[in-house]
């Protein structure tokens, strides 16, 4: 079976309450300094779905792509060193302020020009714009049958079995190959990479692709393509105090607690 | 692009009623249409329509209009994706909204893609925007440590609305709208994803990581027993029950339930902790919760720093009240 | 006449004796060379460096520690009875040896010298069978956990027991003979025989010819014997063959920094840690031959105490059951089965804290840590098995360089209202301190750190930070088994250093400390790496701090294991609470060498504690038994457990957990 894993690199989303900074003029996230950016968890649990898989049907070929710049590509080695096959980053200028659709567009045609591809791989959102769209684009520019939100994904008899995760439980659906699921974090926590993995990456070379290499149609992505755009951003507002409910009783305090709460619709 | 035609919403029926998310959708597309000068239109699809499309129009529908086949009565993502296309392409809608729900969050984009539009997902607060008439959509990123306000240029302009996040309208039995039935049929070839089974769990087995509510008992709760009143809160806000370290070391609970630097790190969107006094290895697994609520009998205990609501006083007190209010609440 | 005997009196054929002799010897040399066979499956690993440095290295334990015993006293009975067996032994052997000589080339067995020899001789005879009834009154009767019964024990004891009563008979049955009746005041000088020989007078007296019959037969038996014994001992690899394999692994003892692990070179490693029994290095497997089953390490092993599947002296055992089943028996249950997970349990592995104590326990000089670090390694890096817990916190430290998985802090939150140097900002400092990821970003140790800053501002020393471009030291991975992630962590951190020409490091935990001192010049770090506690001693002898104020508390001092086992730091923070005015200083049982782990080692903080009483509850309740006010701390995962412990007994008013740090800042 041949794997596509897309991946994208985030900044860290383990930033520690409170340090998070925005420039709102520029409606970009500042990083805490010394802190990395890093792979996007849902789709470092995609790269674990798709090592499950290989564990059984031995034989199969992992290959994790990933559009960006700069060390964006970086993520390919963590890839790898987790026991991906082979890393491809699709990164040219053209690419920059691409939204979900260009950035869709890009990777279908890098799956087009990979050929015979039986799985794609997703997370379900990134960690940093949670948009939670490429893969459902991605799968309609390839014409592919899509389910999103998978909680477990099995190949039984050459047909994917995949198990999508409700509000309230879970339905199982399936699906031909080739298709595209999108994995939601109930798959588990992604394996470590493993000791082998790490020195074998280190000795891997990934890929890079650009927009001619691919024959992408360069209108279709960047920034100008993009169907929508961010007009503001900023930090909500918490309360930074505790807000105390008092009253004769302990029982009437949480009372007025209660009632506190539906009024924010936390509740 | 096509013409500006209109606001269409895409309800959800549950049991043959309509969903609470489809109410809120009509509150909030009310307030938009009236703003853009437009007619609030609501597609429902499924099997045995009629009295949610009724209730639709009662919460504020202008038309609804009904798509049902018996092939529609559970949600399968392609035979979904094909009828709710086919349908909006005939009504080619300026601006389309859904909920962010199981169906939603894998419809939406779908929709997007075959008509060509692009959707902000998950989003908290709408308007439109008052010179270009142009829907501006809300929405946590990052996590929700930061919210985004997005202007889509494609048509349709799409969004899925967080559940609870926008008020429904009271509903009206007298209000006066349009029922109109549209072709429904899929074509079968369209179908490539078979729904084989749907399982249903408890609330209380929703994963702690997973759940919007998370009720976390610490050493303050005194005993095992005492626990099960935390289970009752969780079951009554739909959410999953957790422990400190210490409560769990005691051997109260299991230690899968365990909330901290070395147990899971959740981030509902509202955590409960009761008798918790707040270690820091504890806050680490909570502090990205959206709310946190506080019951603990010592005022001065560090919860209380980090919380957003608190009560101080005996859980035994507390609890009962609350779960009871709760109820109540929920209720409504 | 001077006082002498003649030597094998009425043995005819005596020199059989030397054929028989060569049995034995040969056996020693076989055996030696069949386990020197065994030792060099192994994988190589240089241990021989300068032969000269290990030779003097050797000399010293092979007497404070051999001879004159000083780690097997640790332990009181075991101790003496085996000072008593080995001791009493010696001349006994000695013995043999002088009576050949003397018999066959010079015969200066006469006179004084004799009766001097005969009489150390005979009191050695009579300290072995003192030795030999402890060892079996302590093995049988008292039964201590720590001993576990073979039948080789029983052979052992028994052997030695029987061929030196029969040494005594046979001494009795001649003096009887040829000494009482003629020279009664030399027989003064071998009383143990002539208990024997005053039994037997009247019988010797009355049949001549029998007794010496009797005794020619138990010559005979007696030689016989201890040859057959010694055969024994090598045939079956005995625990006696120690004698050859202890001295050996002694020699052949760890002589780089105790708190060293060994580093995978990554360029050339195809398998990770140590999966199967011939992935140990030869010195390795020495080390499961030269295990006596004394029980010191066990009796030490926090994990063990606390309930904990754990065992180290059943970690050795087991492993060189593998080793001699693999290539020796060819036969038994470890055969085909992986060491860890296997032979060794997943558990068992993740107890250890890698504390040190039983290291330091064994007699033999046994590295146990060493061991179980190797078995991690494959665990995680091969078999990519590992507690989820300590998976989030290695996965955090690849990701952010931290293993604070869901902390509230950045790395440069602590120093912000403090005024302290950046190196980024100002690298004009004398002193560079390695803060630590626990130090930053746990609430309450960065308290701790907060105080250190305030002395060290204080006493006006000029120091600075590397704030956000410090990395974990890589303590944590390395000791969970990661050595790829430690060597990532090393070699950014050694570089960020070397960037800002680094020269001195204060290191206020005692982790980053060893780590920095011991490991980072694996990696070409050599860096001045000095702890706290020691840098404060030092401003305190020179007058620039001055402890005045009065602390009226009791202080329990808790030695860390990386800072006393591992770095022999144990004087300097008793030196620092020792000068706060008030402040009373008091000991637990198990301190200094013997310290208790509080349980948060070998990343451990980071490891749930799933079986067994906590360790670091155990520690705290050894505290309050002092009846100290205060724990007194120089760690900050020490302060963690402790501050852990204290709140789970709810002690909370009874006992303080305060680093040291934090009480001289007081006292200022």
């Amino acid at each position: 079976m041949n794997i596509v894993v897309c991946a994208k690199q985030v900044p860290n989303p383990e930033i520690p309450m409170g340090k998070f900074k925005i420039d709102a003029q520029a409606l970009k996230v500042i990083p805490p300094e010394g802190i990395a950016p890093v792979i996007s968890p849902f789709d470092e649990q995609a790269i674990e779905v798709a090592l499950r898989i290989k564990e059984k049907n031995p034989g199969s070929k992992i290959t994790a792509l990933t559009v960006g710049a700069g060390s964006a590509g970086d993520i390919l080695k963590h890839a790898l060193s987790m026991g991906a096959d082979e890393g491809i980053f699709l990164s040219d200028p053209a690419f920059e302020g691409s939204d979900a659709f260009g950035t869709a567009y890009i990777l279908s045609k890098a799956i087009q020009k990979l050929g015979n591809v039986d799985l794609i791989l997703c997370g379900r959102q990134a960690a940093d714009w949670d948009v939670g769209q490429v893969g459902t684009l991605l799968a309609e520019d390839l014409g592919i049958p899509l389910i999103t939100i998978a909680r477990k994904v099995e190949v039984l008899n050459g047909k994917l079995s995949v198990e999508r995760a409700l509000i309230d439980g879970y339905e199982v659906l399936e699906a031909p190959m080739p298709s595209l699921v999108t994995v939601s974090n109930e798959v588990g926590l992604p394996r470590l990479p493993t000791g082998m993995g790490i020195i074998m990456a280190a000795r891997k070379k990934v890929a890079v692709w650009k927009a001619q290499d691919m024959g992408i149609d360069v209108a279709k992505v960047g920034k100008n393509a993009a169907r929508s755009e961010m007009v503001k951003l900023y930090i909500p507002v918490r309360e930074a105090k505790c807000e105390m409910f008092q009253a004769d009783t302990v029982a009437e305090a949480t009372v007025k607690m209660a009632v506190r709460l539906r009024e924010a619709k936390v509740i | 692009m096509a013409e500006d035609k209109g606001l269409l919403t895409i309800g959800e029926v549950a049991n043959g009623k309509l969903a609470p998310i489809a109410a809120e959708l009509l509150g909030i597309g009310r307030k938009l249409a009236d703003a853009r000068g437009d007619k609030l239109d609501m597609l429902l699809l499924g099997a045995n329509l009629a009295e949610a499309a009724k209730q639709a129009i009662a919460y504020g529908a202008d038309r609804v209009y009904v798509a049902e086949n018996p092939a529609l009565a559970e949600y399968n993502p392609d035979s979904y994706a094909a009828a709710a296309t086919k349908v909006a392409k005939q009504l080619s809608p300026s601006i389309l909204l859904m909920g962010q729900t199981d169906m939603g969050r894998d419809l939406a984009p779908r929709l997007a893609a075959k008509l060509g539009g692009a959707v902000s997902m998950d989003c908290t607060e709408l308007a439109i925007e008052p010179d270009t008439k142009l829907l501006l959509a809300t929405r946590p990123v990052f996590g929700g440590n930061a919210n985004g306000v997005m202007r889509v240029k494609a048509r349709p302009q799409m969004a899925t609305i967080r559940a609870k996040s926008m008020a429904a309208l009271e509903p009206n039995a007298s209000r006066q709208g349009e029922v109109i039935k549209v072709d429904a049929g899929v074509d079968a070839s369209a179908v490539k994803v078979k729904v084989t089974k749907k399982v249903k769990q408890e609330a209380l087995g929703i994963k702690l990581e997973d759940a919007e509510f998370v009720v976390t008992g610490g050493r303050g709760m005194g005993g095992a027993e005492a626990f099960k009143s935390l289970e009752e809160l969780a079951r009554v806000l739909g959410g999953a029950v957790g422990a400190t370290r210490a409560a769990c070391d005691d051997g109260w609970v299991a230690s899968t339930i365990q909330v901290g630097q070395t147990g899971k790190i959740v981030s509902p969107k509202l955590y409960i902790a009761v008798g918790v006094s707040g270690a820091m290895q504890h806050i680490a697994g909570c502090s990205g919760s959206k709310n946190i609520v506080a019951i603990n009998k010592d005022p001065e205990a560090n919860i209380f720093k980090v919380a957003h609501f608190g009560v101080v006083g005996d859980y035994k007190e507390a609890l009962p009240a609350f779960i009871q209010k709760c109820k109540e609440l929920l209720a409504t | 006449m001077l006082p002498s005997r003649e030597i094998f009196w009425n043995i005819p054929l005596n020199f059989v004796l030397y054929i028989m002799m060569l049995v034995p010897l040969g056996l020693l040399v076989w055996a030696v060379y069949k386990r020197y066979q065994l030792w060099h499956k192994g994988k190589p690993e240089s241990r021989q460096g300068n032969v000269w440095r290990r030779v003097k290295a050797f000399i010293g334990p092979a007497v404070i520690d051999g001879l004159l015993h000083r780690r097997i006293l640790g332990n009181r009975y075991g101790g003496i009875m085996h000072i008593l067996i080995l001791w009493g032994s010696l001349p006994l052997l000695v013995a043999a040896a002088v009576d050949a000589f003397s018999h066959y080339v010079y015969d200066f067995m006469v006179g004084p010298t004799y009766l001097i020899f005969s009489l150390i001789v005979d009191l050695g005879g009579l300290a072995v069978i003192a030795g030999v009834l402890m060892a079996v009154f302590r093995r049988y009767v008292l039964r201590p956990k720590k001993l576990d019964i073979l039948w080789d024990d029983g052979v052992v004891l028994g052997s030695i027991l029987l061929i030196v009563v029969t040494g005594y008979v046979i001494e009795g049955l001649r003096m009887a003979a040829t000494e009482l009746p003629v020279n009664p005041d030399w027989s003064r000088y071998s009383p143990g025989g002539l208990v024997v020989a005053n039994a037997l007078q009247g019988f010797v007296a009355s049949n001549t010819g029998a007794a010496e019959g009797l005794h020619r037969g138990l010559w005979w038996f007696h030689a016989t014997l201890t040859f057959g014994f010694m055969s024994y001992v090598f045939l079956r690899f005995s625990k006696i063959a120690h004698l050859v394999f202890s001295p050996l692994n002694a020699f052949y003892r760890s002589l780089k920094p105790k708190g060293a692990l060994t580093p995978i070179d990554i360029e050339k490693v195809e398998t990770l840690g140590v999966g199967n029994i011939e992935e140990f290095t030869w010195k390795q497997l020495l080390d499961l031959d030269a295990c006596t089953r004394c029980g010191r390490c066990q009796e030490a092993c926090p994990a063990f105490f606390s309930g904990k599947p754990l065992n180290p002296k059943k970690v050795i055992l087991d492993l060189k059951r593998a080793m001699v089943e693999k290539w020796v028996t060819k036969k038994g249950d470890t055969i085909g089965q992986i060491l860890p997970g296997g032979v060794i349990g997943t558990e068992e592995l993740w107890n250890c804290t890698t504390c040190r104590a039983c290291m330091e326990q064994c007699p033999v000089f046994i590295e146990h840590v060493d061991k179980i670090v190797e078995l991690r390694r494959n665990l995680v890096l091969m078999q990519n098995s590992i507690p989820e817990t300590g998976q989030r916190a290695i996965a955090t430290m690849m990701k952010r360089g931290d293993p604070m998985s869901g902390t509230i802090y950045l790395r440069t939150d602590w120093y912000k209202d403090l005024g302290v140097k950046v190196l980024s900002q100002d690298a004009n400092v004398d002193i560079m301190l390695f803060v630590g990821c626990v130090g930053a970003m746990d609430d309450r140790a960065q308290k701790a750190t907060i105080s250190l800053a305030k002395v060290l501002k204080a006493a006006g020393v000029n120091f600075g930070v590397l704030g956000a471009e410090e990395t974990c030291c890589g303590d944590p991975a390395r000791r969970l088994g990661h050595e790829l992630q430690f060597q990532a962590q090393a070699l950014r951190n050694i570089e960020t250093m070397q960037r800002y020409n680094v020269k001195k490091v204060l290191a206020s935990c005692p982790h980053c400390y060893n780590t920095l001192k011991v490991e980072y010049p694996q990696f070409g770090g050599n860096f001045q790496v000095i702890h706290h506690t020691e840098f404060l001693a030092d401003l305190l002898r020179s007058g620039k701090l001055k402890p005045s104020k009065r602390l009226d508390a009791t202080v329990v001092y808790h030695d860390p294991c990386y800072l006393g086992r591992y770095n022999d730091n144990y004087q300097a923070p008793r030196e620092l609470l020792a000068a706060i005015p008030g402040l009373k200083l008091v000991e637990m049982d198990r301190s200094g060498k013997k310290s208790f782990c509080c349980g948060g080692g070998g990343g451990h903080l980071w490891l749930e504690e799933t079986s067994g009483q906590r360790i670091n509850v155990i520690r705290t309740e050894q505290a309050l038994d002092t009846k100290a006010s205060t724990v007194g701390i120089a760690c900050p995962y020490c302060l963690q457990m402790f501050e852990d412990g204290i709140s789970r007994k709810q002690l909370g008013d009874k006992l303080k957990a305060r680093e040291v740090s934090e009480l001289l800042e007081q006292s200022l």
